[in-house]
């Protein structure tokens, strides 16, 4: 009888314990949240040497609006205004146990950049900490040696790593933009920064020159030129100038990169009919991709190779079609308008941007693979054409006449955000960008 | 009689089976029991069935819009414009530079400090820690749902049908149904009706032994405070719907949150830190509502990006 009555204690007991866990707690469900971007403060940077001067000043304001002005270009960010903050821009803290955290949360900051920057000769060392307003605690901490000159890769390094620890990727601070401009009085294949600064020449051909594509590894560009009087195919290397040539029998146009390979797809007519070729680096021809009646043009490989969009006039307007490379599937994509041109993939193969003829301009479109969900991104700016995306799949670059003269814009991938990139003399269209270049 | 002899028997040797081996099996069959148990109500992210003697409805959806909207021709999807369009923002002609809010100078924004206000600023709303100094505003649970009506009808004002005017009404009149009933009664369904207008509460007062009307006010409080902390860059996380973050934190009576931890998380790792954020943003929470018996009350958030509105 004991041990009967203990084990109907204990049975009781173990029921008590579930009549408590059972409805422990309740549950909130919360899912619309307020979209912005996230506020970070970057303060000037310290003087390591511990006194001001005028080079420190010089240095340290460089480095925190170069900072600013690349974080500011993700989007992702709000960069809050310096004239807004608490701490004093003389004796700024940049440690975990110095830093008045309280104080930058309540001008509004999630996220403080500090730094540190010490000059001796040409020798440049700085400290660099991401910390976390909120959690009042350190996400980064990074101190670089660079020579003074290299100050702009250091901050991209920097750069790169925030972005890195708030997305799980690197960002678009190791990429470039190619771009068609008419600044030498021909229409010239340039070259930028993702962000717009140093400009260079890329081409200089005295010709209609068009078309760039980045091979995947951003060590050539393949463009169309009337160098010889005829559009032919060129490659040429980013580093060391050397070029090669297609030029079959009529037109050989928008040459695109086979991911991961020295091959490409193109348009060639040298049959008579302009088709979409694969051929080698050098121009032998490996595969005819289609076959149609009409015309296709304007290749577009998806980033695993797997699928090609195009352009075909086969139903009698210009429309996006998608072919299955293995299996030679095609299917149309686009069915809204009578004029959708310049495909491009997202990275992640999910979506494919586009320029459309809507209303008597050009606007940029998104879709999916599948032809779902298709969504225009500009409306009432004048022509919007030949969309690119970043190689992180954040940001499109495009052609935009909204000013009168086209210029290079971007946006996010939602369409928000659209800004000019930058101005140069004549007019720019015909953006690429670039993969992740790693070793420039 | 015979039975229970029977029973008892097995205990006292009496049922031929040696005492040892009975307390043996009996005591590795409650063993097993307790462990299953264990593992049932005990394991991570295990959703507990709630024990509500007065189950009601987690009434998410708000809005009945009428049905049968003519939709595009099958082959030729509907053309959506961006919000980016829809809104027609003003494209910047110059490479993007730091935005500057109103000027605030240091000296005022210290004495602003000192009046424990909020400071503002153009652009954004500013995020400020609550001092745990400054005075809490009171709000009425009535005003709090109020507000919670007003928001949601601005969200469908553009373009609101008559049905959507009608569904708000009857809302309302549910509301003023619900708080007369529950000065009569204060127990019983009429909760239902509160939880109701605000989307995301779920049923039960988590133990204490106030009516659940009045507890699923203070659950809209929790609710509204702290979606109003919660800010989130798509351009960071992205949209991932299926994507939830489980958060269990504690409240004590002077509404300040001792504890905060993660039940789950996503595989987005900024949605889950956010969402901490949001949480910790939002400390302290309005005192938990006089009556309650507990040391402190114990709820989980849901967080996830199926609403996702912008600013």
């Amino acid at each position: 009888m004991r041990c009967f009555r203990f084990f109907i204690v204990i049975i009781a007991a173990v029921l008590a314990m579930t009549e408590i866990s059972f409805g422990a707690y309740d549950y909130i469900d919360i899912n619309s949240p307020s979209i912005r971007k996230m506020p970070i403060a970057i303060p000037l940077f310290k003087s390591g040497t511990g006194t001001i001067n005028n080079n420190d000043m010089i240095f340290s304001k460089q480095a925190s609006n170069m900072l600013a002005e690349m974080l500011d270009f993700t989007c992702y960010f709000k960069i809050l205004d310096r004239e807004s903050f608490l701490e004093n821009p003389l004796k700024p803290e940049t440690t975990l146990q110095n830093i008045n955290f309280h104080n930058w949360a309540t001008v509004g900051a999630e996220l403080l950049v500090t730094g540190k920057i010490s000059i001796k000769g040409d020798l440049l060392e700085i400290e660099l900490r991401l910390f976390d307003t909120i959690k009042a605690s350190q996400l980064i901490g990074k101190k670089y040696k660079a020579d003074a000159k290299s100050l702009n890769q250091v901050i991209r390094l920097f750069a790169s790593e925030i972005v890195f620890y708030l997305t799980g990727n690197r960002g678009i601070f190791d990429t470039r933009i190619a771009f068609v401009s008419t600044g030498s009085g021909n229409k010239e294949i340039y070259i930028c920064d993702f962000d717009g600064t140093n400009v260079k020449q890329f081409t200089n051909n005295k010709a209609i020159t068009l078309f760039p594509a980045w091979s995947s590894d951003g060590k050539w560009i393949a463009y169309t030129s009337y160098l010889k009087g005829n559009p032919d195919i060129y490659i040429k290397n980013v580093n060391n100038n050397s070029i090669s040539v297609i030029a079959k029998k009529g037109i050989n146009i928008t040459p695109v990169w086979v991911p991961g390979k020295f091959a490409l797809a193109a348009t060639l007519s040298y049959t008579g009919d302009q088709d979409i070729y694969l051929m080698t680096g050098t121009g032998k021809i490996i595969k005819k991709l289609t076959k149609s009646s009409g015309s296709d043009v304007s290749p577009a490989l998806s980033t695993d190779g797997k699928k090609m969009a195009f352009v075909s006039s086969r139903s009698g307007t210009p429309q996006i079609y998608i072919k299955d490379l293995y299996t030679g599937y095609e299917k149309r994509l686009t069915f809204n308008g009578n004029y959708n041109t310049q495909p491009c993939w997202s990275p992640k193969g999910d979506k494919i941007v586009y320029s459309g003829l809507d209303g008597g301009s050009h606007n940029i479109f998104i879709i999916g693979f599948d032809g779902k969900n298709p969504v225009q991104l500009t409306q009432d700016t004048g022509n919007n054409e030949s969309p690119s995306w970043s190689p992180d799949g954040t940001l499109i670059v495009f052609s935009s006449t909204r000013e009168g003269p086209s210029r290079i814009y971007v946006m996010t991938s939602y369409g928000t955000d659209q800004r000019r990139v930058f101005s140069i003399s004549g007019e720019q269209s015909n953006p690429k960008w670039s993969p992740r270049l790693v070793n420039k | 009689m015979q039975e229970g002899f029977q029973f008892s028997g097995y205990f006292n040797g009496k049922s031929g089976i040696p005492q040892k081996t009975v307390t043996l099996t009996f005591v590795i069959s409650f063993a097993c029991h307790a462990v299953l148990i264990g593992v049932l109500f005990f394991l991570p992210g295990y959703s507990r069935p709630m024990f509500n003697p007065f189950p009601s409805a987690i009434n998410v959806s708000l809005v009945s819009l009428p049905a049968g909207r003519p939709g595009p021709p099958a082959g030729k999807p509907a053309l959506k414009k961006s919000a980016a369009i829809v809104e027609k923002k003003v494209v910047k002609q110059v490479p993007a530079k730091i935005e500057k809010p109103k000027e605030i100078s240091k000296p005022e924004i210290k004495a602003v400090k000192k009046a424990q206000e909020k400071p503002v600023t153009k652009v954004s709303k500013a995020i400020s820690l609550k001092p745990k100094i400054s005075p809490k505003k009171k709000v009425e649970s009535a005003e709090l749902i109020k507000n919670a009506v007003k928001d949601m009808e601005k969200k469908v004002e553009e373009s609101r049908p008559s049905s959507v005017d009608e569904a708000i009404s009857k809302i309302r009149d549910k509301i003023a149904k619900a708080e007369g009933a529950n000065q009569s009664r204060g127990l019983g369904s009429q909760g239902s009706a509160i939880k109701g207008a605000v989307p995301g509460i779920s049923g039960g007062s988590g133990g204490s032994n106030l009516p659940i009307g009045i507890f699923d006010i203070y659950k809209a409080e929790i609710f509204y405070t702290i979606q109003q902390n919660w800010a989130y860059s798509e351009q960071i996380g992205g949209r991932g719907l299926d994507e939830l973050a489980v958060l269990v934190i504690k409240i004590m009576h002077n509404g300040e949150i001792s504890d905060i931890r993660f039940e789950s998380r996503s595989k987005n790792r900024y949605l889950d830190e956010s969402a901490y954020r949001a949480i910790q943003k939002s400390n302290p929470l309005p005192p938990l509502p006089e009556g309650y018996s507990r040391p402190y009350y114990e709820v989980g958030l849901r967080f996830g990006t199926s609403g996702l509105k912008r600013n």
